[in-house]
């Protein structure tokens, strides 16, 4: 008996913002690797068409969209949803990180941060998930979120914030979606080392640095890691999956 | 708004090609005018439209000619 591949994305588009680097470069390539077409968002043009590069035969189309202009939004996943053909998923991995104590938190850096982290990627949901732009049989939704937007971490207030909203707001998506069989979840990571990770940390002593590292009963994490598990919720062998939120984190909210 | 723009809005609104929706057409008959659809038809009304309508009022739009006559009766439609 022939046995159906475990993930096989068999030529289904998925729109994948922050494709420039890291975590969202990693997804890309490895659903580009098990026969996803991807639509690469991110600002940088430049950085985009080199993630392009890695993504071998993979059908590519590039999208350059500053995400917090919640206005272009629509309209351009629209028009490109009219050039490229119908989509089937949603992975939004852009996200900003800023470590700020709570004495000198601000309103507008939280704003800033629920922008990106939140708001632009329902933007998104809303006009991938029309009936219009979707596959007939529906979809899937994936948001990256992060493990502090369960746990707690001293600097990461608005941070944490904005990823708790992430998933709570999934969950509500997953109900009213189901209707339309679009599954939506989230994977929450633990700390892996990308260039946006590295920017926060800069702020941090060595030690803090290494007992951060520490804390992580495994080890911290790659964007490979991330990749793997995001192609796994994304895959449409597994349809029974939604409304999840999957921590990967080297053991770190085992503890 | 003429009754060809206000068709293309209810269109667009729940999602289905403009010549899905003509006058006639009943509620049952769009896929996209369910339960979550009435909430939407209800903030776009009051988005678009300043048109409040109560959560009764909604559940007697049966056709696409209900919600027309809706807009004709505020105004919206020439």
């Amino acid at each position: 008996m022939k046995k159906e591949p475990f993930i096989d994305f068999n030529g289904k588009r998925i729109v994948v913002t922050g494709a420039s680097s890291g975590i969202g470069q990693a997804i890309s390539i490895e659903l580009g690797g098990l026969g996803a077409g991807l639509v690469l968002i991110g600002r940088n043009k430049e950085r985009l068409e080199e993630t392009a590069a890695k993504l071998g035969p993979a059908e590519c189309h590039i999208l350059c969209l500053d995400l917090v202009n919640f206005s272009e939004i629509f309209s351009e996943m629209k028009n490109l949803a009219k050039n490229v053909g119908r989509i089937y998923g949603l992975c939004h991995c852009a996200g900003i990180v800023e470590t700020r104590p709570l004495t000198s938190f601000k309103a507008e850096k939280m704003a800033g941060l629920m922008d990106v982290n939140l708001i632009s990627g329902l933007e998104l949901a809303r006009v991938i998930c029309r009936r219009d732009i979707m596959e007939e049989e529906g979809g899937a939704i994936l948001f990256i979120s992060s493990i502090y937007g369960t746990v707690g971490m001293a600097g990461q207030i608005a941070y944490s914030a904005s990823k708790g909203a992430v998933i709570a707001a999934a969950r509500s998506m997953a109900i009213e979606l189901a209707r339309k069989n679009i599954r939506v979840n989230t994977l929450s990571p633990g700390l892996v080392r990308t260039a946006m990770t590295e920017k926060a940390f800069s702020v941090l002593s060595e030690e803090q640095v290494r007992e951060i590292e520490k804390s992580f009963p495994l080890r911290t994490g790659t964007p490979e890691d991330v990749a793997r598990a995001a192609a796994f919720l994304l895959a449409p062998q597994n349809s029974w999956i939604t409304g999840v939120d999957l921590r990967i984190d080297g053991g770190y909210t085992a503890q | 708004m003429t009754e060809q723009e206000a068709l293309k809005w209810i269109a667009e609104l729940f999602e289905e090609p403009v010549e899905n929706i003509r006058p006639e057409t009943k509620q049952d008959e769009v896929e996209g005018w369910d339960s979550l659809g009435v909430l939407s038809l209800m903030a776009g009304l009051d988005e678009e439209f300043d048109i409040l309508m109560t959560e009764e009022e909604m559940q007697n739009l049966r056709t696409v000619a209900d919600i027309l006559e809706v807009l004709k009766k505020n105004g919206c439609l020439s």
